[in-house]
């Protein structure tokens, strides 16, 4: 009688109750998916009691709300090991590097931007660009993605900035994480700033999607030619024949080194050759240590990259139909990735256990960001931890890089001739006062700010001033950053003993990218349309 | 005294009046309206402007280039040369693997955890809130603190693990960039998390079922064992249906863990359906595309709901 009762009243009300979660899941995962996915949007949308029902108020609108924000912060923060690492690798990264000279730089920074205004104006080579008469009092907006202690570095360049254009111009710089979906979603909405950073492995996909427009007129007026700046660095802002950015400082790859472990396995100088790459790191190789760590993420496809290059080869052909990272010299960059790891590496590392090894003093050398220096260096680490420049391994020079440039975004309501005017006068600003900025962990793109004694002065920036004549970056055509990766799969396949046939992988690779390029094509045309 | 229907109905008194002021009623509408706004807002409008979406090459930035492609982004899916179909179907794989190392898992310990703590143990009520207390942790903050439990240098694991030689020679896997470890870290941090849920939802279920079939089968002489399995789990059976359909949709979300643990990878290795959907949309800009593969989601989805629920209700008839 009572269990009759029972199963009758219980079933009957918990099978409905199923049929509405039933319908809910149904529901959510169309709706959930159209807005990028929500983690679980059920479970966390739902409270503990009111099971069904209250499930499709509260976790569809979750899902439409939160999903996006939640996913692409999430996708921002781990940008570190992603391949296109670009705007919050750089920032957060560069930012790292910051912290030592923090106490000392307000007062350096202040005397540094006052002491360049009178450099800015020496440095014009062409007409300088001034405010038209008819502007007063103009409010810029600046977005960058420099969240971490970089920002306030930036934040000098701008106060200086202010106080010499007092009246006139008023910036206001905005530093946000998950900057690259900021600036998207700005653009959906047209409410783009005045002026932004823009990464080198995006300008062109910027470009193409309406988020930054051609500059050529204002790059002029300003006075920079192409031989103020490296060659490729100069020639990354170029889009279909167009100047779309103009470039500012660069992050490149790095080796740090266990001075300690080095003096005691007999030698005296940071290698800068394969030959004394390989002896350095044979001798350190021994008692549980080991001589060179490297990890099968980030930075290995960056590795790569590096060496691939350095041997002679290119990731595309020149005019990007083609992935061509399957050559000998790619064969080749990942043979002797591969050996090194076997012979002296830990096999299959995830990423970063490069830097937390090497921090614990058990790795002779890594290879990593520019960014890493104060994590690895100076007082982070109980032994001498220096940073230099990596070695070149191949034939050719070659050295793989992040890059921030400067650029205008598009409004489709209309530019503003004072906020381009003073977006003009701020570019320059910055990057002839780039000094200030370099200390924050970045070696400056302008030849005359990186190759002054005030740069000698920095560490590593000196030692990398070189290395970035020969930045590696990707080619300025729109979406590239998805044709890499199955490069980036493939070489961590490789690394991870997933795929043993190097030259295989990479062929398999190319095959796959080679889709892409061409969807990639097909989708944006030539040309930015606009 | 008023009568209800029934009682007028038995006494014959007046029901066809009633049975006429009764022809359409705006109450109940207005009660459901205001969700019926959210619903159309935020499930309605998107599940349509998706379904048009999804027949375009569709790309927010540049509306100028949008193009009519018909059924072209659902056949790129299907067809094996495209861009699109590896990335797809490998992506959909690990999310059904992920299920099947979950789903089990987040099934069976919520289970013996909800019997378990629905004795007269000492200090119950402060074991269900430490074991339901991670559940309001955020993805982030799991995934962070499992990564750095699995990580392969000074990993809590990896220590205790070398320390206690379970591994032998080789030590222990590569947690975190290597198959099958990478799933198993995923798993275990992802069952700590979202345990706790299915418990509660499992524990007030047991507490409904009535003392007295307990203590009629020990008076027949049933020992523990067969009272659990001929009580507890026949009367759990169609809440244990509700948790394990909104368990494989959780499942099915997977996005975060191994976004932040694994980075995806090795080898987009643990890239889940969904984060290949935000990055179709989101980092490609081919919104079109990512709509085509939410709906082929969804309806792979709802079929496994489906399927989850009949299975069940054919067993529920035996009894």
């Amino acid at each position: 009688m009572i269990k009759g009762d029972y199963k009758k009243s219980r079933i009957g009300r918990f099978s409905s109750l199923t049929l509405v979660a039933l319908f809910v899941a149904g529901l959510l995962a169309a709706c959930g998916d159209n807005t990028a996915a929500p983690t679980t949007g059920a479970t966390t949308a739902t409270t503990a009691a009111a099971v069904a029902t209250t499930a499709a108020a509260g976790a569809t609108s979750a899902a439409a709300t939160t999903a996006a924000t939640g996913a692409t912060s999430a996708a921002a923060t781990t940008a570190a090991g992603a391949t296109s690492a670009a705007a919050t690798t750089a920032a957060g990264a560069t930012s790292a590097a910051a912290t030592t000279a923090a106490g000392a730089t307000s007062a350096a920074a202040t005397t540094a931007a006052s002491g360049t205004a009178t450099t800015a104006a020496a440095s014009g080579t062409g007409a300088t660009l001034t405010l038209p008469a008819n502007c007063s009092n103009v409010q810029l907006q600046y977005w960058n993605g420099f969240t971490g202690p970089d920002g306030p570095f930036m934040g000098q360049l701008v106060d200086a900035f202010n106080k010499a254009n007092s009246g006139k111009i008023t910036v206001k710089m905005t530093s946000q994480a998950d900057y690259d979906t900021q600036l998207t979603t700005a653009a959906a909405s047209d409410t783009l700033p005045d002026i932004i950073i823009v990464n080198e492995d995006v300008v062109a996909s910027f470009a193409f999607n309406n988020i930054i427009r051609p500059i050529d007129p204002i790059v002029q007026q300003l006075g920079y030619t192409a031989s103020d700046f490296p060659k490729i660095a100069w020639d990354n802002g170029m889009v279909a024949g167009k100047r779309y950015t103009l470039p500012l400082s660069m992050v490149p790859m790095t080796m740090y080194y266990n001075n300690d472990l080095l003096k005691a396995a007999g030698i005296s100088a940071a290698p800068a050759t394969d030959a004394d790459f390989q002896k350095a790191a044979a001798a350190m190789t021994k008692g549980g240590n080991h001589g060179f760590e490297i990890t099968s993420g980030f930075p290995v496809q960056q590795i790569f990259q590096q060496l691939l290059h350095q041997f002679g080869g290119s990731e595309f052909n020149a005019d990007v139909t083609q992935a061509t990272w399957n050559s000998d010299a790619g064969v080749k960059a990942m043979q002797w990735m591969l050996d090194a790891q076997k012979k002296y590496a830990e096999p299959a590392l995830e990423v970063d256990a490069d830097l937390n090894a090497f921090k614990a003093g058990s790795a002779g050398m890594i290879w990593n960001g520019i960014w890493q220096t104060t994590n690895v260096t100076g007082s982070a680490v109980s032994f001498d931890g220096k940073a230099t420049a990596t070695p070149q391994i191949g034939p050719q020079p070659g050295t793989w890089a992040g890059m921030a440039s400067l650029g205008l975004p598009v409004h489709k309501k209309g530019n503003d001739a004072c906020k381009d005017a003073a977006a003009g006068m701020l570019m320059k600003y910055i990057v002839d006062n780039s000094l200030t900025w370099a200390k924050a962990g970045n070696v400056p793109a302008y030849n005359k700010v990186r190759n002054s004694a005030d740069i000698a002065a920095l560490h590593p920036q000196a030692e990398l001033a070189k290395a970035v004549e020969n930045p590696i970056f990707p080619p300025s055509v729109p979406g590239i950053g998805d044709a890499f990766g199955p490069l980036s799969d493939a070489v961590t396949a490789l690394m991870t003993g997933k795929a043993t046939d190097v030259k295989k992988a990479l062929d398999d690779a190319a095959a796959k990218s080679n889709q892409t390029l061409a969807a990639n094509k097909a989708k944006y045309g030539d040309a930015p349309k606009s | 005294m008023a009568k209800t229907i029934q009682e007028r109905e038995q006494t014959g008194e007046a029901v066809a009046s009633v049975n006429t002021r009764r022809r359409f009623n705006f109450t109940p509408y207005l009660f459901i309206l205001p969700h019926l706004i959210f619903f159309a807002i935020f499930v309605g409008y998107p599940f349509v402007s998706g379904l048009v979406y999804s027949t375009f090459q569709y790309n927010f930035l540049t509306p100028e280039n949008n193009t009519f492609v018909g059924l072209n982004n659902y056949t790129n899916l299907f067809n094996t040369k495209s861009r699109e179909f590896d990335l797809f179907w490998n992506s959909l794989g690990n999310t059904g693997i992920f299920m099947l190392y979950s789903v089990p898992a987040l099934v069976i310990i919520p289970l013996l955890l909800a019997v378990l703590l629905n004795t007269k143990l000492p200090g119950r009520n402060i074991f269900r809130a430490i074991i339901f207390a991670p559940w309001v942790l955020s993805v982030s903050v799991i995934s962070l603190l499992w990564f750095w439990i699995f990580q392969s240098n000074g990993g809590l694991v990896n220590v205790y693990a070398k320390a206690l030689g379970i591994f032998g020679e080789d030590g222990p896997p590569r947690w975190l960039s290597t198959l099958p470890a990478a799933w198993i870290a995923i798993t275990v941090a992802t069952v700590w998390w979202t345990m706790g849920f299915n418990m509660i939802i499992l524990l007030a279920a047991l507490q409904d079922i009535p003392e007295q079939l307990y203590e009629a089968a020990t008076i027949d002489g049933a020992n523990t064992l067969q009272k659990f399995f001929r009580i507890t789990l026949p009367l759990l059976q169609s809440v244990l249906v509700f948790v394990i359909t909104i368990t494989i949709i959780a499942s099915f979300n997977l996005f975060g863990q191994s976004l932040f643990m694994t980075n995806n990878g090795p080898s987009r290795g643990t890239e889940p359906v969904m984060y290949r959907i935000y990055d179709e949309g989101f980092n490609r800009n081919a919104q079109g595309s990512a709509a085509a593969m939410s709906f082929v989601v969804a309806l792979i989805m709802i079929l496994v709901s489906y399927l989850n629920f009949r299975i069940f209700r054919k067993r529920d008839t035996s009894y």
